[in-house]
Formats: structure tokens, C-alpha cells, sequence
């Protein structure tokens, strides 16, 4: 799916460009700032499907000094699911997050980096992770299908892949001496489902004394 | 079942063959270069892909006449495990490690070789069973 316009996967036509918008804010705005925040699609496109909208019921058009102020109608049957697919990036995180609790040994660490952490990814794009087990799990054959079975998950949820790189404690440390370039995206645009920051973890080298981590 | 539609293109028994042969000299080179660590571990991680890829073909060729022809590797895993479960296990743990090896050049260790190797070595003798 389109990761960070999810109801263009829905709805690929300006509907979805015009619904994005109104679903941010729970305030009026006018048909040019509808434009300017939608970014795609011409005002004469925008104006029919707002009207549409309005003809549904699921858009509220005010009128204002000049023009009308238009608002998504939150008490319409369908502003619920429309929400709902609306900040389904909120729920694909809350779902990681989860499937992250559940990874046995738990990890030490876990997060998202790249165009998804950055909110940019498209239908095309895959969600990187980065996982920090607590122990070596390079041969272990049920860590491979946890996280294969993850993966599964992922693409069941979203059709998009989960690609994740499984570094050691170790091994986070050795990439950040060695300047390996990701360890800026893990440092900078990364978002942690599980444990404390890459920064943390780098910083202090007694972190791992010191941690709880779940399950264990 | 994926929600991805797996692109295949037809192939006979001469494809398959061709397809083992280039598996097998995939993995050769990936032994060869095994004995260096550093920088060539990636080397050798993405040989046994290749090595992996190329056998996962032939199987498939073999048993359902087509292959996958799409750039997605973990499609092509997934076509081959619609053939034969495990062996597309295999082929999902070196596609794995691709992205280790796309993200840095020494984020993959000596560990991460080895499954990889010992992976692409499974995949290209069942591709010598199945395709002789």
C-alpha cells in the first residue's frame, strides 16, 4: 500500500488528495489551502470532488467571507473508517511494535529506519528494520522464523516487505566505528519500536548491565 | 497465500539445465572467494544469492515449467517455496541477508557467509538432483 498516503491505495484519484487533508485537521480551511496542502491534482478537480463530498455528507461546507470553509463531517457513518485507513501508519507501527514484543530471545533493540521511518515511502517501498537481539541469533533456525514469519505479517498487512538486518550488539558498535553511512539513518530518522535509541546504545557501552528487557 | 502477484515466465527442461549450470558456477566463485573476509564477505553473501536464485529457477522450471521473472528476490523465494517449502526456507534465509550487504560493507560477519553459503550449497544440490 501507499505507506504514506494510505487512502490513495483506497482511492488513487483526488478524492484521496482532498480526503488526507480534511482528515488532519479538525479545523475549516478554504479551497486554496486545501490546494496548497494537498499538493496534487488541479483547483477545477479539487472543486469537483469537494463538491461531491459536500453531496455526500461527508465534507461540511461553511461559508466564509469568501467562499466556503470546508471540514470533514466526523459524525458521518464514514468519517470513522475513513480515519482509521486515513492513520493506518499509526496502526502498521502499533502492529510492529506488538509483533516486536513478542520476538523470543527479546531483542535488545528494535526500530525502523529509511523511507517508511521518514514518512515517505510508497506502495513500492519496503519497511526496513533493525533488530539488536539480545543474543547471537545468526544460526538459530526459530529466530529465522520469527522473523520470517514477521515478514509474512508484514506483507499480509500492507503488501509491502519487511526487510530487517539482525546486528549483534557488537556488531551496531563495530558499523559505528567503521563509519558505515546507515548508522546516520538509524542515528537520525529512525523510529524505535523496542528498548532504548541506537544513540543510547552507542553511547553508553554498559547499557545491556542495565537494561529490562521484556520477557526475560 | 501473498498478496503479491508473482510474475513467471515459461521455460523447458534446456533453461532449467542452464539455469543449475549457473548455479553451480555462482556458488564455485562464492567458495573461492570465502577465504577472504572483510569486504569480500559480502562478496560471497551476494554470489550464494545468485547461486540461490539461479537453483530456486531450475527446481521450479523442473516442477512447474515456469520461473520467476520479476527483480523481486523474495518473490522468487516465495515461488519456490509454492514447489517445495523448505527449500524456499532456505532461499528466504540468504535473501535475508541481501539487505546487510546492501546497507554497508561490513555489517554482514563471517557467521552471516556461512548460512549463506551452506543455504545456496542445499539449493544448488537439490537443483542437481532435480535437473540432471
Amino acid at each position: 500500500m501507499d505507506l504514506s498516503s494510505p487512502l490513495r491505495s483506497i482511492a488513487p484519484g483526488l478524492d484521496s488528495a482532498v480526503l488526507e487533508v480534511l482528515a488532519r485537521t479538525e479545523s475549516g480551511l478554504s479551497a486554496t489551502q486545501i490546494a496548497r496542502l494537498a499538493g496534487r491534482g488541479s483547483r477545477a478537480g479539487q472543486r469537483d470532488v469537494l463538491n461531491r463530498l459536500v453531496e455526500h455528507g461527508l465534507v461540511l461546507a461553511e461559508p466564509a467571507n469568501r467562499g466556503y470553509l470546508y471540514r470533514l463531517n466526523r459524525r458521518h457513518v464514514l468519517a470513522e473508517p475513513l480515519l482509521a485507513a486515513a492513520n493506518s501508519r499509526s496502526t502498521v507501527l502499533s502492529r510492529l511494535e506488538q509483533a516486536s514484543l513478542v520476538l523470543q530471545p527479546s531483542p535488545l533493540h528494535v526500530s525502523l529506519f529509511g523511507s517508511f521511518a521518514r514518512g515517505g515511502a510508497g506502495p513500492s517501498s519496503d519497511i526496513d528494520m533493525l533488530v539488536v537481539p539480545a543474543a547471537d541469533v545468526a544460526d538459530d533456525e526459530a529466530w529465522a522464523e520469527q522473523m520470517q514469519s514477521l515478514a509474512d505479517g508484514v506483507l499480509t498487512w500492507t503488501g509491502n516487505r519487511l526487510e530487517h538486518i539482525v546486528l549483534t550488539l557488537e556488531g551496531l558498535r563495530a558499523a559505528a566505528d567503521a563509519r558505515e553511512p546507515i548508522v546516520a539513518s538509524w542515528l537520525d530518522d529512525s523510529i524505535t519500536l523496542l528498548g532504548p535509541p541506537v544513540s543510547l546504545l552507542l553511547q553508553d557501552r554498559d547499557v545491556t548491565s542495565r537494561l529490562v528487557v521484556p520477557g526475560r | 497465500m501473498s498478496p503479491k502477484k508473482l510474475t513467471t515466465r515459461k521455460a523447458g527442461m534446456p533453461q532449467a539445465r542452464s539455469r543449475r549450470q549457473i548455479a553451480q558456477k555462482y556458488l564455485e566463485v562464492a567458495d573461492v572467494v570465502a577465504v577472504e573476509d572483510g569486504a569480500a564477505i559480502n562478496v560471497a553473501v551476494g554470489l550464494a544469492v545468485l547461486a540461490g536464485i539461479a537453483a530456486g529457477d531450475a527446481i521450479c522450471i523442473a516442477a512447474i515449467g515456469e520461473r520467476y521473472s520479476g527483480s523481486d528476490h523474495s518473490a522468487a523465494a516465495e515461488l519456490l517455496s509454492r514447489v517445495d517449502a523448505a527449500l524456499g526456507k532456505q532461499l528466504r534465509r540468504i535473501v535475508d541477508l541481501k539487505p546487510g550487504s546492501h546497507y554497508g560493507d561490513t555489517l554482514l560477519r563471517v557467521q552471516d557467509r556461512t548460512i549463506a553459503l551452506r543455504a545456496a550449497a542445499s539449493l544448488v544440490d537439490a537443483a542437481r538432483e532435480r535437473v540432471p
